[in-house]
């Protein structure tokens, strides 16, 4: 089998049906039922555009994530860590992940993981009151933020002028439901886009339509 | 490197003493009540199962005990086709399939299992019960185990509960009727099961509910915020202004 780069420690496998995979940062360990690969002697995670946002961006053509081998992440709305486990895949040994999630029953898988991990930093606090977390959480080189909250991009700027590095990237997915319902999911994105014009940079920004339903992923940069 | 790990560990505690802090006995009444919803739906499923199957051995007596409670009574000793057409007095010639004894012997435990899970439910019914009493006094008094139970369920606890004008914990439990495009909101939620709105007058329930409702807010307000025992003094308070709807 053949392995294709897509940023660090992800990969395309295969050649007809391609198929996503990063590298298994934990060995023999499937975090959700994920498949594990093995092409020459490493393992790879297969990484599932159905359940995780950003692998549906990458199914999607995004390319030139800032996500890199070292980075430091601040993950919002990080579930039972599902799209951690691959970011924490990607930033390796060396960096950092903190991961934070208000429920508690779903940050007990995720503490659970972070056992496993040396590089995931579980909190469990609500990402609308940083002053929850202001004093544990460090300057960050990527902020993704995964919550279905009314106010989610309120809730992203703030923590990006709390924690986001001066020139660092960000990916915020919208679900155009939970802000309204009623509104055209086109209108719902559109207001969101400008919303999030004035204080960032826009570099990037795709429907994740066959996995997601109403979900856009947003990349931005701090300028 | 190893700098990293030790703080790694660091927030792994501090993440699960929250967690610890947050979870309460909230948490397990609303697990009880799906216990007991999850138990509830697979006695039922089994029961028909069971009944089918009994039905296909024999259709005369099946058919005349459509009832659960009266089915499994009835059948329990006498399973084969003489002794339940002599319990029914009815003749014990039939069109069914003859069945073997292993066949009826099968069916036997099924039957004692399915009784089993009755009494399952019963006990974490009762144990339901103390856990609420002791916890919630006056929301137990006023609203009832398994009202408070559901309440509680719904919107994630008594500080939850105790915050909630009584207008919406009266039509908690029933979000599809509030949100179609009815010409009526809805009159009850899960207070429905409540015993004064279950023993009273149709055209009465309304009101009724407006009542247990706002009893049900204000004990559980002094559940929350007093924590003494007024059960009395509320309970005593909200049957007089029930009554005194006649």
């Amino acid at each position: 089998m053949e392995l294709n780069k897509v940023m660090d420690n992800v990969y395309w496998v295969g050649n007809n049906r391609r198929m996503l995979v990063s590298l298994n940062l934990v060995k023999e360990q499937s975090v959700y039922g994920e498949r594990l690969v093995d092409v020459k002697g490493t393992q790879y995670r297969e990484w599932i555009p159905f359940r995780s946002k950003l692998a549906a961006a990458i199914y999607k053509g995004v390319r030139g994530i800032e996500l890199h081998s070292g980075s430091r992440v601040l993950y919002l709305g990080a579930s039972s860590g599902t799209t951690v486990s691959h970011v924490s895949d990607i930033i390796g040994h060396n960096g950092q992940v903190y991961a934070v999630e208000i429920a508690e029953e779903m940050g007990v898988h995720l503490i659970l993981l972070a056992k496993t991990r040396d590089n995931l930093f579980p909190i469990i606090a609500d990402a609308s009151r940083i002053s929850e977390y202001k004093d544990i959480v460090p300057k960050c080189d990527f902020l993704y933020q995964d919550i279905a909250q009314k106010d989610q991009i309120g809730i992203f700027i703030e923590n990006a002028n709390a924690f986001l590095k001066r020139g660092g990237f960000g990916a915020i997915a919208i679900k155009s439901r939970s802000i309204d319902v009623t509104e055209s999911p086109y209108k719902v994105i559109a207001a969101a886009k400008s919303q999030l014009q004035k204080r960032f940079i826009i570099t990037n920004s795709v429907p994740l339509s066959p996995f997601q339903k109403d979900h856009e992923l947003i990349f931005i940069r701090n300028g | 490197m190893e700098e990293t790990k030790r703080k790694n560990s660091d927030y792994i505690e501090r993440a699960g003493k929250e967690v610890k802090n947050r979870l309460s006995v909230n948490d397990l009444i609303s697990r009880l009540v799906n216990l007991v919803d999850g138990l509830e739906k697979a006695e039922n499923n089994a029961f028909e199962a069971l009944f089918d199957a009994y039905f296909l051995y024999f259709p005369e007596g099946a058919s005349l005990l459509k009832e659960r409670d009266r089915f499994i009574e009835s059948i329990r000793g006498n399973i084969t086709r003489e002794k339940l057409a002599s319990f029914l007095s009815i003749t014990s010639s039939s069109m069914g399939y003859d069945m073997s004894d292993a066949d009826l012997k099968l069916l036997e435990d099924v039957i004692k299992q399915i009784s089993n899970l009755k009494e399952l439910s019963k006990s974490i019914n009762s144990h339901m019960d103390a856990v609420v009493r002791t916890n919630y006094p006056n929301l137990h008094a006023v609203a009832g185990t398994l009202v408070a139970a559901r309440l509680i369920l719904l919107c994630g606890g008594v500080k939850q509960l105790s915050f909630m004008p009584s207008s919406k914990i009266q039509v908690l439990g029933a979000e599809k009727g509030l949100f179609t495009k009815s010409k009526r909101t809805p009159k009850y939620g899960v207070i429905y099961h409540h015993a004064a709105l279950e023993s009273a007058n149709q055209k009465k329930r309304g009101k009724i509910a407006r009542i247990v409702a706002s009893f049900i807010s204000l004990a559980a307000k002094v559940d929350y915020f007093s924590k003494k025992d007024e059960s009395k003094i509320l309970l005593d308070k909200m049957n007089s202004k029930i009554r005194s709807l006649k």
